[in-house]
């Protein structure tokens, strides 16, 4: 957990910012749980769940995870939330922040579904807790097999790969073969697949060489 | 440029209004919006221009797109365009993404009224993605008489002679005004009225011109950038 980002783009701001990212192994009941904590005094809260990125297998990449916001009043949120990221290759394991509800097993409030093949991460459905704010849920971008255009839909791109293709992300990116792909919030919100041999960012899919990994889940919460 | 006119400001918000300039040759005002330091989330309101009107139809009013998300996931200097509503304009509301070299990235839009129809609605897209996004296409102009819209808080243009009824009972012509001028406003709440009849100009934001035989131009756009 990395609270309080002392980074270039938060200089100022009022608001706090924790951003949670998904490493080692995949989150469970007993293993690579965190926790957010809502900071004293906040009135509204911003929530966005990346799904992990899928692998590449030889014949495909793979997808991007699917992307999913909430936004709403500081009250409707638990002052705790239980934090849960697709690890770096996850396998399809979505990112998920869920509510301890004090006996049984936690409860799912919004979910990002993470990719495990060339499919993306499908959107999510609306549940009760997001009809408490505003919400939405976006699906991932298929992986390619060969070159990897920019998704009229998401910022996070599949994987691409096979015979020198390239990968152009939104915003003009391109990631060259073989690379692997990358993430960045500044200056603007945006993440690329891995090309050929290499993994992928941040949500975004590997490349098409089999045994490439997906890029990791992350959770991001900012309050004020 | 900002004018941070007619909006309530004791909230610690930073709100920026961007208008077309007063001319009708140029068609475009161009401007840079910088995030002021310190924001933590950004609230976006594009208008689109309303539609000309011609000899058997007024404009349809614009499009409106609204749009909120983080401020530290967008960068710090926008493009903002706004055009005129003018008679042979092909102008939309627009918020780019003007990196070094290029056109720029293309982030939200708000479509022009044209003659007779509404602004169309904004397609989410990429950007849009991380966070929440409407786009409401605009109202279609009329042959005749004008009615409050039941989707937009813009009117299109009409025909003189004819009732023009706004949202929350607004209008500017009973039937007996052989034509009148649109009008927008923000306070107490936020409409528009489209011009009926034969002024060459529409004023009113967003709003579509009315019926006229030489062509009437509808209102221009405009885009408000708030950051809190």
């Amino acid at each position: 957990m990395f609270v309080r980002q002392n980074q270039q783009q938060f200089r100022n701001s009022n608001a706090d910012v924790q951003i949670f990212y998904g490493d080692g192994s995949a989150p469970s009941a007993t293993n690579n749980n965190r926790t957010w904590n809502k900071p004293p005094g906040v009135s509204h809260v911003y929530i966005m769940c990346i799904g992990g990125g899928g692998p590449g297998n030889g014949a495909n990449s793979g997808g991007s995870g699917a992307v999913t916001v909430w936004y709403g009043a500081a009250q409707n949120v638990p002052d705790s939330l239980l934090v849960r990221m697709t690890a770096p290759g996850g396998g399809g394991a979505a990112t998920v922040i869920a509510y301890r509800n004090g006996s049984g097993n936690p409860t799912n409030l919004i979910v990002a579904n993470g990719s495990s093949s060339n499919l993306a991460g499908g959107a999510t459905a609306a549940n009760a807790f997001a009809a408490s704010g505003f919400y939405q849920s976006i699906a991932g971008q298929d992986g390619a097999s060969g070159f990897q255009s920019a998704s009229t839909t998401t910022f996070l791109s599949g994987g691409s790969g096979g015979g020198g293709s390239t990968l152009t992300t939104n915003y003009g990116y391109v990631i060259p073969s073989p690379s692997g792909g990358f993430f960045m919030l500044q200056p603007i919100i945006v993440g690329a697949g891995g090309n050929d041999s290499g993994d992928g960012g941040i949500g975004c899919g590997g490349g098409v060489t089999a045994g490439t990994k997906g890029g990791p889940g992350m959770v991001l919460i900012a309050s004020w | 440029m900002s004018y941070p006119i007619n909006y309530p400001t004791p909230q610690n918000a930073n709100v920026q209004i961007f208008q077309a300039a007063n001319d009708q040759n140029t068609g475009l005002s161009e401007f840079t919006w910088v995030k002021p330091q310190g924001a933590s989330f950004v609230w976006f309101t594009l208008i689109g221009p309303g539609g000309p009107g011609d000899a058997a139809t007024g404009g349809g009013s614009g499009a409106v797109t609204n749009f909120m998300c983080p401020a530290f996931l967008i960068p710090d200097s926008l493009s903002v365009s706004i055009p005129l509503g003018y008679l042979n304009n092909s102008y939309n509301t627009e918020i780019r993404y003007q990196q070094k070299n290029g056109s720029g990235y293309l982030l939200l839009s708000a479509a022009r009224g044209g003659f007779g129809t509404g602004g169309a609605a904004m397609t989410a897209n990429y950007f849009t993605a991380m966070g929440f996004f409407q786009s409401i296409a605009g109202q279609a102009g009329s042959s005749t008489s004008i009615s409050a819209s039941t989707t937009t808080f813009l009117s299109g243009g009409g025909a003189a002679s004819n009732t023009q009824t706004s949202n929350y009972g607004y209008s500017t012509n009973d039937g007996t005004l052989a034509s009148s001028n649109g009008f927008f406003q923000m306070q107490p709440i936020i409409v528009g009225a489209g011009s009926m009849g034969t002024n060459i100009n529409c004023r009113a934001v967003g709003c579509g011109g009315g019926i006229s035989g030489s062509g009437t131009n509808g209102g221009p756009g405009m885009a408000v950038i708030i950051t809190w």
